[in-house]
């Protein structure tokens, strides 16, 4: 049974899109077919993360909200661009990179119950074991459609006023969902704070699970920005806090 | 012109000789021996009025002929000198004898000097001498002398003439025979005020002056030249060289104690804007030291992040700047004074080190002891002000038991003991600096804290608790920020969770999710 789990943030700018990519390698090199699905359609950006050019994008998830393809021929197998071999598979359904895309979508919407099949269809015709949605920021009804059919959801913030409130209400309404397995993933943190101190009052403040407490740092997010950390520099604290992260969420299968 | 002068100087010395035998027939010994000296001038007078008629030919020469001038002019001057002293001296008595007779003399060589003063010198009138005699000198306090001056004169009656008057007047005399005696005496002792003569061998009066003027710790002495009236382009010179005045030959004995008295009170006023000087300097100097020394020290002890490394180096940088041979830091904490650092070259201490008394682990409280005697740090750190003592054993309103708990156990002797408050930023006292026995560069004798030493102490105290204050603060920041704070506005939240859950499109979203999640686990079941 495929596992749906949903990254999401209440603001942009958390590492959303760097954990989710990191965590369907780990989860690729532990064997595993695993989809990953850029649903900010407004600001799409994963793709860069696994080396796809704007210009190999022929098909993109925006061709299928449209009806005019199937969604599993707007997936693109990646296996062979996250720097180095793994047993299983990655598939990458990207947004449209193209700005008149971007625009129709901001301008008409689109019909939200159509993602939910897309979904069910993509972890059928591609026997996926996990599909990992990388969501678009804030709470609105494509991210509340994602959250409600998950399996799993990781919520990702920084030790931040601003993200306190809005993490507060997403873990709140996600309960009310009935998501399976609620995840927290602390990132950015200064190296200032004691990082067992954070775990420990972020889960108490929002009783909900702290899967991970990512440090922050200048260089890493630097090199992190031009492929796939756990890959490039498998030995580093936040790769294997990555691993930690991925490992949790296997227990859920 | 010659015959006159001839005629008018043999006068005077018939005068001189009369007066002269009755001093002596009258035992007046002292008179009789100064008449003596005026005989013996007036007999080099006659001599050099035997070779006139010769020399006064040969003299066409401007400078031959002020040398005549000068050569005729020296005893005559004598004859005056000698003469003015006497009768000053008769009018002080009480029964003044010969005073008519002197008074003749005085008149006479007066007269004889303005045709001295003619001599070589074609109908040109001589330049008159001004002033009149004095009358009775005031004569100085006893036992007070009002300066030291030195006599620089190659004609010893002259020097001698001189010293005298200058005796009479309440002043020291030294006496030089040339330049080069001048220029040594003048170096080696205080000299106040240089009278000096112009023509003299192994070195004249000009050269003289010169050496004076340029020697950056001679020249504000004040020169006051002795002239001949007829010798406009030397005083010229010499005030252009630096000379503070000039005094005519023979010397009027109120001018010379005006030129003199005027030198004087100007150099007593050099003298203080020397000594402003020194002390400007003085002030600059310690305000570099604290420029380029203190305050770098505060800004590195601002920098110095290890707490036991700040402490000991606030203590070491105090100690160096006035040599103190040991030191302890204090540091508050509620009202306790904490002994964090203990230092003694003497006695070789570590830190860590137990040591009877100023032990790193002793505490003082800081209230008044039932005793009433406080400890130098607690006082100090009581009353937020320096305490300092020159001998800490001679201060008997302090608890000295540490001290010499101290001292006895090290076989040390504290002497000198200076303890200051070091402030936070709120002029809170925050811990105590103590350092004792100072030592002076020169020879590593202890000495008492002084003012310049306390001074950069003071300075460096303050720079020293800033330091500590911005350490203690970083350090309170510093936990702060380890433990994240997270606030989260309840109300707020419940009543955004609402606005989404309470909405159709939440309702169906939940109602299809439950359905999926029901379907996928009967599918699981099954």
């Amino acid at each position: 049974m495929a596992q749906i789990i949903s990254i999401h943030s209440f603001r942009g700018g958390t590492g959303k899109s760097n954990t989710t990519a990191n965590v369907a390698t780990y989860l690729a090199t532990k064997g595993h077919r695993v989809g990953v699905i850029d649903t900010d359609i407004q600001s799409p950006g994963i793709h860069v993360l696994f080396a796809l050019d704007p210009s190999e994008v022929d098909r993109a998830l925006n061709d299928f909200l449209w009806g005019r393809c199937s969604i599993e021929d707007a997936a693109y197998d990646v296996t062979s661009r996250l720097g180095g071999p793994v047993d299983g598979q990655v598939f990458l359904i990207p947004s449209s990179l193209r700005t008149g895309e971007i625009t129709r979508v901001l301008r008409d919407g689109y019909d939200v119950s159509l993602l939910h099949d897309g979904l069910q269809a993509l972890v059928r015709e591609l026997r996926l074991d996990f599909l990992l949605v990388d969501t678009h920021p804030g709470l609105n009804e494509e991210t509340l459609l994602s959250i409600a059919i998950s399996d799993a959801l990781v919520i990702i913030m920084r030790p931040d006023q601003q993200d306190y409130q809005g993490t507060g209400v997403t873990v709140e309404v996600a309960r009310s969902l009935d998501v399976p397995q609620i995840l927290l993933v602390v990132n950015k943190t200064p190296d200032s704070f004691d990082h067992w101190d954070v775990e420990q009052r972020v889960a108490q403040t929002y009783n909900c699970e702290v899967a991970a407490v990512l440090p922050h740092s200048d260089d890493l997010m630097t090199l992190a920005s031009a492929g796939i950390m756990l890959m490039r520099f498998p030995k580093s604290s936040l790769a294997r806090l990555y691993r930690q992260l991925g490992d949790r969420l296997c227990e859920g299968l | 012109m010659s015959a006159e002068l001839i005629e008018t100087a043999a006068q005077v010395r018939a005068a001189v000789q009369r007066l002269h035998d009755r001093a002596r027939e009258a035992g007046a010994e002292s008179t009789a021996d100064d008449l003596g000296k005026m005989l013996r001038a007036a007999d080099n007078l006659r001599g050099l009025l035997d070779q006139l008629p010769e020399r006064t030919v040969q003299a066409m020469a401007l400078q031959d002929s002020r040398k005549l001038r000068h050569d005729l002019r020296t005893p005559v001057n004598q004859i005056l000198g000698y003469g003015e002293l006497l009768l000053e001296e008769a009018e002080d008595e009480s029964e003044p004898r010969w005073v008519s007779e002197l008074d003749a003399i005085h008149s006479d060589t007066r007269a004889l000097l303005k045709l001295v003063d003619r001599v070589g010198i074609d109908n040109d009138a001589p330049v008159a001498a001004t002033i009149r005699r004095s009358s009775a000198p005031e004569r100085a306090a006893v036992g007070k002398v009002l300066g030291t001056i030195l006599v620089v004169d190659d004609n010893r009656a002259n020097r001698e003439l001189l010293e005298r008057r200058l005796a009479r007047d309440g002043y020291a005399a030294i006496t030089a025979d040339n330049g080069v005696e001048a220029l040594r005496v003048v170096r080696s002792q205080r000299i106040d005020v240089v009278l000096l003569d112009i023509m003299m061998p192994v070195m004249d009066g000009y050269e003289t002056l010169e050496r004076l003027k340029s020697d950056p710790e001679l020249r504000h002495l004040p020169v006051i030249m002795l002239t001949s009236l007829d010798e406009p382009d030397s005083i010229t010179r010499c005030i252009q060289q630096g000379a503070e005045d000039h005094l005519p030959k023979p010397f009027d004995p109120v001018l010379l104690r005006a030129r003199i008295g005027s030198s004087l009170e100007k150099k007593k006023i050099r003298d203080l804007e020397r000594e402003y000087l020194v002390r400007i300097v003085a002030e600059k100097r310690r305000a570099d030291d604290l420029l380029h020394g203190v305050i770098p020290i505060g800004v590195a002890l601002t920098a110095e992040r290890d707490f036991n490394r700040l402490l000991e180096r606030v203590l070491r940088e105090a100690r160096r700047f006035c040599g103190a041979d040991g030191g302890g830091l204090f540091l508050r904490k509620d009202d306790d004074l904490e002994h964090v650092q203990l230092q003694c070259d003497s006695v070789e201490l570590r830190p860590g080190d137990a040591t009877e008394g100023r032990g790193d682990k002793a505490t003082l409280v800081l209230r008044v002891p039932e005793h009433g005697r406080l400890r130098p740090a607690a006082k100090a750190a009581l009353g937020g002000a320096m305490v300092n003592l020159g001998d800490v054993y001679e201060a008997e309103d302090l608890d000295l038991s540490a001290v010499k708990a101290f001292d006895s156990w090290h076989g040390y002797r504290t002497q000198s003991l200076v303890a200051l408050p070091l402030r936070g930023a709120e002029g809170e006292v925050i811990g105590v600096l103590e350092l004792w026995n100072a030592t002076r560069a020169t020879d590593d004798a202890v000495v008492p804290f002084n003012d310049g030493m306390l001074e950069v102490l003071e300075s460096l105290s303050r720079l020293a608790g800033a330091a500590l204050e911005c350490y203690r603060r970083e350090t309170v920041l510093r936990r702060r920020i380890r433990h994240l704070e997270i606030r989260v506005d309840e109300a707020n939240r419940r009543r955004e969770v609402s606005q989404i859950t309470e909405t159709d499109y939440f309702r169906n979203l939940r109602d299809m999710a439950q359905k999926l999640r029901a379907s996928a686990k009967s599918g699981a079941d099954g």
